[in-house]
């Protein structure tokens, strides 16, 4: 027995022993490391495109609360309910309850950036000819300007929002002290400069146009349509001579915006402009008729619906698949899908009528009253007027008359109750209305009795069909406005100003403008055009009216729809407010983070934060 | 032959294992190895005219024995003799050699002890001897071990108290011990039969306490150990073995935050927090030496409950003993005959608490309400819906649900059946205990549904102890104890499914409509269909856990190292789980209004599926232990008392559930702990113990930490001088400690040395598409964590106890303790964001200090023979404070530091009291002179903040510290038991204090919810209401149809005294008259009425204050929304056979 013991003993000692030399030299073998990462091409590829993540989806990440730039703008509202899932802070900005100790929007931006900034900077500095692999010397300068129009468009969409901030250029050394690390905001002009001159020089060495597989990649076009959409920013009033923020210092007295206003900036903006509008590769989307017309509708549709290799009004593309969740929450609820997004009256109103006038100029035949006699026929291919397929038909007898002959891109934007609605198959019309399929009491609804019609496949079904869509940045339109509102700034005579706002209106089916506006009147056309051009597109609406500085005016005008809670045509169809919203001056930049306010006592708060 | 002198031989080795520590196994191993065959070896001498040492030596050399003996025999083993022998054994040889001499000697084993023939060694054992032992109350004693001290003649005492015993040797001592009695020795004269009583111990003086490796008396002890009877556990009825700590256990700090079956158990602390990381403060738990869980083992397993909290204690656990240490043994068995006990009980239980929400009428005039105080002219809810929901005259279209009643049953029941078998002779003693746990969860069921979706959990455990005697000196023991647990829940987790009855309206739609339909929104769930309608999930956890140990007696041996022991463990657990959903969506519908015939019109919003689905999780652990240890207790001329320990252990963990390949890689860790204590006269006590520890954690060369430690105490009652107040102060001992501790623990990373890359995750929204229709997709790789060189965190423990025994039936411990941890692992949070780290590198940064006291009270007093009572009480205190953070140098001179505060602070403003109409002007902004409220509109009703920094505006500036912390500063306990003849009583109160909850919630303030989600208080009638806009401290602010930016802010306003107090134990038994157990051969049959958690007292009454503020980030809320802790009555038996 005693012999067993022993050995037991023994046996335990022994693989104590044996065991407990390098017992503790546990470590994961093989882990990928930064050296492995560019010694190999696949790798290097990898790190680049992690790069790209921050170029957001224009569709769903502007509409959500990632960046909210459509509920911050007076074009849409949310359902009351939406704040349990995230979106209630948002909510708070719309009454102008805002502050920084909060990340609203959700996406942060300013930190987000910083790290791709530092990703891009590790990459630039380790990317290397790997000749074996295929990486050569040639796709290595392409790879290492990717990063830098990256870091570049990153820091442009910053000084949108947030105007100047630190701008870092060279990678930090790990061993730095933080007090080495922390650094004031630069000059609000000094980055505009120094974007410039990268963009620019960017534009000449990448490429104009990519294969196939490879689209989505910045070109030529791509940099320099960002230096146009930057300096359009510099040459407006909030950041060209902003007197409100001509105290803004950093601590060590350095001013962070200019005082002076200065109209060669849109000089500058509209040369930048014109050269994309110069480049060849570019030019507006149209479908035509069978008769040589140009079908605005199917027009103004598809440019949304089209994908790049087809759709040369593309400048910028998001490449990637945009979120269903856009479908989700704009499609109507009768049809299987949560429609709690609304457009609001006051884009409504926006659109022109079929005429090209504005509903309320004179002679605009714009009626809030009665329903239509008869069925409505536009020259067009659009067949989703009625369960019939009516080519043409655009809206059917018994419309609300606000609805009627508008312009094409009306119906490519906005959807009402009463429409005939094609996302199923049952051939039901939309109903907005208390107790309707796509109406209240279900918070499910949209609020003002208005949905958003843009960059949606009228053959989407619910958890069956989400047919593709390009998701846009930039496109050609754009530059042609931009370049006509900066030419019509410091040059308002020259006739290139309603040659390039004509082609916009052109494409949507409407005759040009009036002749000889003066410059303001012009400045007004210009700026309704956008307005409906751009609807619910690239947060156009919120970054104009911040742009221009008339967003306190925007919003004394209350968040306005129809009268969702009525369940009768009489009761519905009334002008009924929403909400009146809260734009206060401190809005027009974003507030820093309190948090990097804390670490960093060089960094200045926006100003009446 | 151990030339000279063998005694001072071993000796030398002796003190050479001690100080090599590692490598005694092979002593002892040799000490016992090859001795194969030795009782058989025959010799064959022929010597003449030799000393007897030569001839001694000559057969060492022969055969595999060894002669001991001492100095003063060496002139007899001078003598010269002659021998002559063929083919004899040893003792034919040995008695030859020795006849002319005065020696004799003793053969054991191998081993040949040369003694002087005087002294007889195997005197005639004839004496007999029978008895009884009584106690106090002169009532018999059954199991009382009786020993004849130095031998093996053990006897145990049966039913009525009586034994007999044989073969005693004259003049020699016997020993009664009896757990919780105080030992007695009598010296055997004549006598043939003794009549003994024993004396209770109530001051638990003579108590061995099980210590960190090993055990010590309680009288010795100069740690800050606390012990727990079992039976105050057993009273238990929770699953989880923590929730019966807070309050009975001095020095735990322990909430419960959810009372559903399977994940219950609570959040506990010893001594409190001492860390702001999240990882690294929970106490190391060992069972039987081994880390395991608390969770699942069965109360009536356990033996003993030891907490060790100051360094002395837990400095020998080294890197893992920072958070205290917790040691269970598990029971072992009792020499006699085999002893059945068995005890059920069974019984209900229902929420503690749970909140109160308005019904649908009033909902909607809240509503209404909220909507005319948000600015919006008109009303959500017209009049005749109102009506219509009140008389309910149409529950599809304007339904009226208690969602709460409608997902929970009132009562559920469960029971607990337990077995416990015990017994044993001298070489082998066994104890087996086998228990169920039944309970059942609180969600409702349909009965129309084929599938179970019941939420019940049971649990079975089997523990099998058993101590085997290989030899007189080597006890084996062979632990095996496992347990599996079943659990069901519906489709959905029982705590999503309450949370959902919360959040959910009243009138959002009915639990059904009356087509059979059921109805939902499309973004919204039906609470009760994802109780009934939602599938089930099957869990089942199995584990199994193992220890062998081999002990050998050293000191049994060679009487010259008496009290060396040397003792390997071998142990492994393994813990599987897995998980079977069986889980569907139903189809749901949304009723829109009734056609012209008065049918319901409905239209689908989900699709769901129409057969359960089925999708299998599972995972588990793996651990390893082995560990060899030497230890050695001896007393040296009756003063001195010396005990050594000298270990090494090593442990390797696998986790089976990690999802990285780095938490995939084997846990390890690797150590030797030593101690040595010195007592004299035990008056004088003095110890020092340290842990020498590594982990795989570190870079190399970081990897091991050294953790002393030294004790010392004084036992002042053991003076002669206090021998005349021995009657009053029966025991008076201060003591105190220092020494440092660790923690490898870091949260959320492991091998902070490693700098990592991180792979891009599809779901996560990583990486980017390119090419025509977005089909070429990459991934990315991104820098993820930043290698840094960590080390441990240290922990630096003080400690300074009383303890104070007023005639002797009042115990009293008082302990001061201060810890301070340095090196904390933090995340630096003060490197700029411009720096672009993804995730900012860690540093051993911080530093927390933790200090309080603690101290217990005990009185046990018998009122003549019929009367026991026993009064108990404890009380925890501990308080921390960061003393370094990493803030910027600006943030620390602000209200809004960290640094200074305690961990757990709560920050926010200071509400004064609510705006009036005559605060604001005319265009709706404050007057002049009342600070600006920056964080959102502010209207009459609203809270108004104080402006803390006084520059004249409400900012993020004026936050800081409110309250009390999220987790109580003090947690007590105190009740009695009393028993009279043959009923008892017990009831147990248990509290915490300093204690604070911070309400919050988008949905949180009546109307918040928009109307599509969010339920309103039952007391939203307390709130500032424009037609009586002065009354006093009303409880809402002003009502918001969305969450108010300046009113849901942390504020004192929504900041609650979360204090409570609880009747959490309560028990009432009737034990059956001796003389009926007796007819039937039962013992301690004993009926009883048990009730856990049977009356809460809070200042906070919106939900159980226990439960604190459960964070729901989706909602960016934290609130009391959860599943309750349970209220539990029972009835029970328990008998022994």
């Amino acid at each position: 027995m005693k012999k067993y013991i022993s050995i037991i003993l023994f046996y335990l000692l022994t693989v104590t022993l044996i065991t407990s030399c390098d017992y503790l030299d546990k470590e994961p073998d093989d882990m990928l490391t930064q050296e492995m990462v560019f010694n190999s091409a696949e790798n290097t590829k990898q790190w680049l495109a992690d790069l790209y993540n921050l170029v957001p989806d224009p569709l769903w990440g502007y509409f959500s609360y990632d960046y909210g730039y459509y509920m911050m703008s007076d074009e849409a509202q949310m359902a009351s309910s939406l704040g349990q899932f995230g979106w209630s802070d948002l909510m708070n900005v719309q009454q102008g309850s805002w502050n920084p100790t909060k990340l609203v929007p959700k996406k942060d931006l300013w930190a987000e950036t910083y790290q791709k900034v530092r990703a891009s900077l590790i990459f630039i500095e380790n990317v290397k000819v790997l000749a074996d692999q295929r990486q050569t010397e040639e796709l290595v300068e392409r790879y290492k300007n990717e990063a830098r129009f990256l870091m570049a468009y990153y820091y442009s969409r910053m000084l949108e929002v947030y105007g100047p901030f630190p701008l870092v250029k060279s990678l930090s050394d790990a061993t730095a002290s933080v007090s080495d690390l922390k650094m004031a905001r630069t000059p609000y002009d000094e980055i505009v400069s120094y974007l410039d001159n990268e963009l620019l020089e960017l534009s000449k060495v990448l490429p104009s146009t990519y294969d196939d597989v490879n689209i989505g990649r910045p070109t030529s076009g791509m940099c320099l349509a960002v230096r146009a959409r930057m300096l359009m920013f510099a040459a407006s009033p909030l950041f060209n001579g902003n007197p409100d923020y001509a105290d803004v210092v950093n601590k060590d007295g350095t001013h962070l915006f200019n005082s002076v206003y200065d109209s060669n900036k849109w000089k500058k903006a509209a040369d930048a402009a014109k050269l994309v509008i110069d480049l060849p590769e570019y030019e507006l989307y149209k479908e035509y008729n069978n008769d040589g017309t140009i079908d605005a509708l199917m027009s103004c549709m598809n440019v949304h619906l089209t994908s790049v290799s087809e759709n040369k009004e593309i400048i910028f593309p998001f490449p990637g698949k945009t979120s269903y969740y856009y479908e989700y929450h704009l499609l109507p609820r009768g049809s299987g899908w949560a429609g709690c997004i609304s457009a609001t009256q006051n884009v409504v109103d926006a659109f022109f009528m079929k005429n090209g006038l504005s509903i309320d100029d004179a002679g605009s035949g714009y009626s809030e009253t009665g329903y239509s006699a008869s069925d409505s026929y536009y020259d067009t291919k659009y067949k989703w007027g009625d369960a019939g397929q009516t080519e043409g038909l655009v809206t059917k007898a018994g419309t609300f008359n606000m609805y009627v002959n508008r312009e094409a891109r009306f119906y490519a934007n906005i959807r009402f109750s009463g429409q005939y609605c094609s996302f199923d198959d049952t051939g039901r019309d939309l109903n907005f209305m208390n107790g309707g399929e796509d109406g209240k009491p279900s918070h499910d609804s949209p609020v003002a009795g208005y949905q958003i019609n843009k960059a949606l496949n009228p053959s989407c079904r619910s958890s069956v069909s989400f047919p593709y869509k390009p998701g846009i940045i930039i496109r050609l339109a754009e530059m042609y406005l931009d370049y006509a509102e900066a030419l019509n700034e410091y040059d308002p005579d020259n006739s290139d100003i309603s040659f390039y706002v004509d082609k916009v209106r052109e494409r949507a089916g409407l005759p040009g403008l009036k002749d000889n506006l003066s410059q303001s009147e012009m400045r007004v056309a210009i700026q309704k055009e956008r307005r409906v051009e751009y609807a619910f597109e690239a947060g156009m609406r919120y970054m104009d009216i911040r742009r221009w500085k008339i967003a306190e005016t925007v919003f004394q005008t209350p968040a306005s729809g129809m009268n969702t809670t009525a369940n009768s045509k009489a009761g519905y169809f009334v002008r009924t407010n929403i909400q009146t919203r809260v734009f206060t001056k401190k809005m027009y930049l974003w507030p820093i983070y309190q948090n990097y306010l804390d670490n960093n006592e060089k960094l200045v708060q926006n100003k009446y934060w | 032959m151990k030339k000279n002198n063998g005694l001072r031989f071993y000796e030398k080795i002796i003190s050479k294992i001690i100080v090599s520590g590692i490598l005694f196994l092979f002593i002892s191993a040799s000490a016992i190895a090859g001795e194969a065959d030795s009782n058989n070896t025959l010799l064959t001498l022929k010597l003449s005219n030799v000393t007897i040492r030569n001839v001694l030596e000559v057969i060492e050399k022969k055969s595999d024995y060894v002669f001991i003996f001492s100095d003063d025999n060496l002139s007899d083993l001078n003598a010269k003799v002659n021998v002559e022998a063929t083919s004899q054994p040893v003792n034919n040889v040995l008695t030859d050699v020795f006849k002319s001499t005065d020696l004799s000697y003793h053969i054991n084993e191998r081993q040949i002890t040369i003694i002087r023939r005087e002294e007889p060694v195997q005197q005639e054992k004839s004496l007999k001897m029978s008895g009884v032992v009584i106690d106090e109350k002169s009532l018999p004693m059954i199991g009382v071990t009786v020993q004849e001290i130095g031998t093996s003649n053990i006897v145990v005492t049966d039913m009525d108290g009586k034994f007999s015993m044989y073969n005693l040797t004259y003049g020699s001592t016997l020993r009664f011990s009896f757990i919780g009695y105080k030992p007695q020795e009598i010296k055997l004269t004549d006598q043939t039969s003794l009549t003994v009583k024993m004396e209770e111990d109530i001051l638990g003086l003579g108590e061995i306490v099980v210590i960190g490796y090993g055990t010590q008396k309680k009288e010795s002890l100069i740690g800050a150990i606390s012990t727990v009877k079992p039976a105050t556990l057993q009273v238990n009825q929770s699953r989880s073995l923590t929730n019966a700590l807070a309050g009975q256990v001095v020095g735990v700090i322990a909430v419960q935050r959810s009372g559903e079956p399977g994940n219950d158990a609570s959040d506990f602390w010893i001594r409190g927090i001492s860390s702001f990381q999240s990882a690294g403060t929970t106490p190391l738990v060992l069972v039987d030496g081994i880390e395991r869980s608390l969770n699942n083992i069965s109360p009536e397993e356990i033996e003993s409950f030891s907490l060790l909290k100051d360094a002395t204690a837990t400095a020998v656990y080294g890197v893992r003993g920072a958070n205290g240490v917790i040691l269970v043994q598990t029971k072992r068995g009792q020499l006699g005959k085999p002893s059945i006990t068995l005890k059920t009980d069974y019984g209900v239980s229902t929420p503690t608490q749970l909140p109160h929400f308005v019904n649908g009428a009033k909902y909607m005039e809240v509503m209404n309400a909220a909507n005319k105080l948000s600015g919006n002219a008109s009303d959500i809810y017209s009049p005749e819906a109102i009506t219509a929901t009140r008389n309910g005259t149409d529950p599809d279209l304007y339904p009226n649900v208690n969602w709460l009643k409608e997902v929970t049953q009132d009562w559920v029941t469960n029971s607990r059946v337990t077995m416990d078998i015990n017994g044993g002779s001298e070489r082998l003693r066994y104890s087996l205990v086998g228990s169920y746990f039944n309970e059942n969860g609180i969600t409702v069921t349909d009965p129309k549904v084929e599938y179970d979706a019941s939420n019940r959990l049971s649990r079975y455990n089997l523990r099998s102890n058993v101590d085997l005697d290989l030899t007189p000196s080597t006890v084996v023991n062979v632990s095996i104890g496992g347990y599996i647990v079943n659990k069901n829940t519906p489709g959905k987790s029982p705590t999503d499914i309450i949370y959902l009855a919360f959040k959910n309206t009243p009138i959002v739609h009915p639990v059904l409509y009356s087509n059979g339909q059921i109805p939902a929104l499309t973004s919204q769930t039906n609470p009760w269909a994802a109780s009934t309608q939602s599938g089930f999930i099957s869990t089942y956890n199995n584990s199994v856990q193992s220890t062998f140990s081999v002990t050998q007696d050293i000191g049994k041996l060679y009487k010259t190292v008496d009290g060396l022991k040397a003792k390997g463990i071998f142990s492994f657990d393994a813990y599987s789980w897995s998980q079977f959903n069986r889980t569907k969506t139903p189809t749901t519908y949304f009723a829109t209004g009734r056609d012209t015939d008065g049918n319901l019109l409905t239209s689908i919003t989900n699709e769901g599926s129409n057969f359960l689905g089925f999708e299998k999780y599972s995972g588990g652990t793996r651990a390893m232990y082995i560990e060899t240890q030497l230890s050695y207790s001896h007393r040296f001329a009756f003063n001195h008392q010396v005990d050594g320990l000298i270990l090494y252990n090593m442990r390797d963990y696998v986790n089976a559930d990690a999802t990285t390949a780095i938490a995939s890689l084997p846990y390890r860790n690797q150590g030797i702990a030593a101690r040595l204590s010195y007592s004299f006269r035990n008056t004088y006590f003095i110890e020092s113990n340290f842990g020498y520890n590594g982990s795989e954690n570190f870079k190399k060369g970081n990897r091991w930490g050294f953790f002393p430690s030294i004790a010392a105490g004084w036992m002042i009652s053991s003076e002669p001088f206090m021998i005349s107040t021995k009657d009053l102060i029966s025991k008076l001992k201060i003591r105190g400690s220092y020494g440092l501790v660790g923690n490898d623990q870091l949260s959320g990373r492991r091998f902070p040395y490693i700098s990592t890359i991180a792979a891009g995750d599809i779901n996560a929204g990583d990486g980017y598409y390119f090419g025509v229709g977005g089909d070429q997709y990459y991934a990315g790789y991104s820098e993820s964590d930043f290698g840094v060189d960590l080390s441990w965190e240290t922990v630096k423990k003080a400690d300074l106890g009383l303890e104070l025994g007023l005639w002797g039936a009042v115990n009293i411990q008082v302990d001061y303790f201060h810890e301070r941890r340095e090196d904390i692992f933090m995340q630096r949070k003060i490197i700029p964001e411009t720096a672009g780290y993804k995730s900012n590198p860690w540093a051993n940064f911080g530093v927390v200090e933790n200090q309080g006291f603690e101290s217990s009270l005990e009185i046990n007093k018998n009122f003549g023979q019929d009367f026991f009572l026993s009064v108990r009480g404890n009380f925890t205190y501990a308080k921390n404070k960061i003393i370094e953070y990493d803030e910027a140098e600006s943030l620390k001179k602000t209200t809004r530091s960290r640094t200074g505060q305690s961990v757990n602070r709560y920050y926010g403003l200071t509400a004064t009291d609510l705006f009036q109409e005559e605060d604001f002007a005319a265009d709706g902004t404050l007057v002049n002179g009342i600070p600006r409220h920056s964080f959102g509109v502010v209207k009459p009703g609203d809270i108004r903040y104080e402006d803390t920094n006084k520059d004249g505006k409400i900012d993020s500036y004026d936050y800081h510290p409110i309250g009390k912390p999220s987790v109580p500063e003090i947690v007590y306990g105190f009740g009695f038991s009393a028993q009279y003849k043959d009923f008892d009583l017990s009831a147990f109160f248990q509290g915490a204090t300093n204690y604070s909850i911070m309400i919050q919630g988008d949905m949180l303030i009546p109307g918040s919810g928009g109307g599509g989600l969010g339920n309103i208080y039952s007391n939203c009638d307390d709130r500032w209401d424009p037609a009586n806009p002065y009354k006093e401290k009303v409880f809402w602010p002003r009502l918001s149809i969305n969450k108010s930016a300046n009113n849901m802010l942390y504020s004192t306003w929504w900041l609650k005294d979360a204090s409570y107090i609880r009747l959490k134990n309560f028990e009432m038994g009737y034990t059956l008259p001796e003389q009926w157990q007796k007819k039937v051969a039962m013992r301690d049959a004993r009926i009883f009425f048990r009730g856990t958690n049977l009356f809460t007292w809070s200042a906070f009454k919106m939900w159980d204050p226990e439960l604190g503020s459960i964070d729901h980030p989706e909602l960016g809320s934290s609130d009391g929304l959860a599943y309750p802790p349970m209220k539990v009555c029972s009835f029970g038996l328990q008998v022994t056979f």
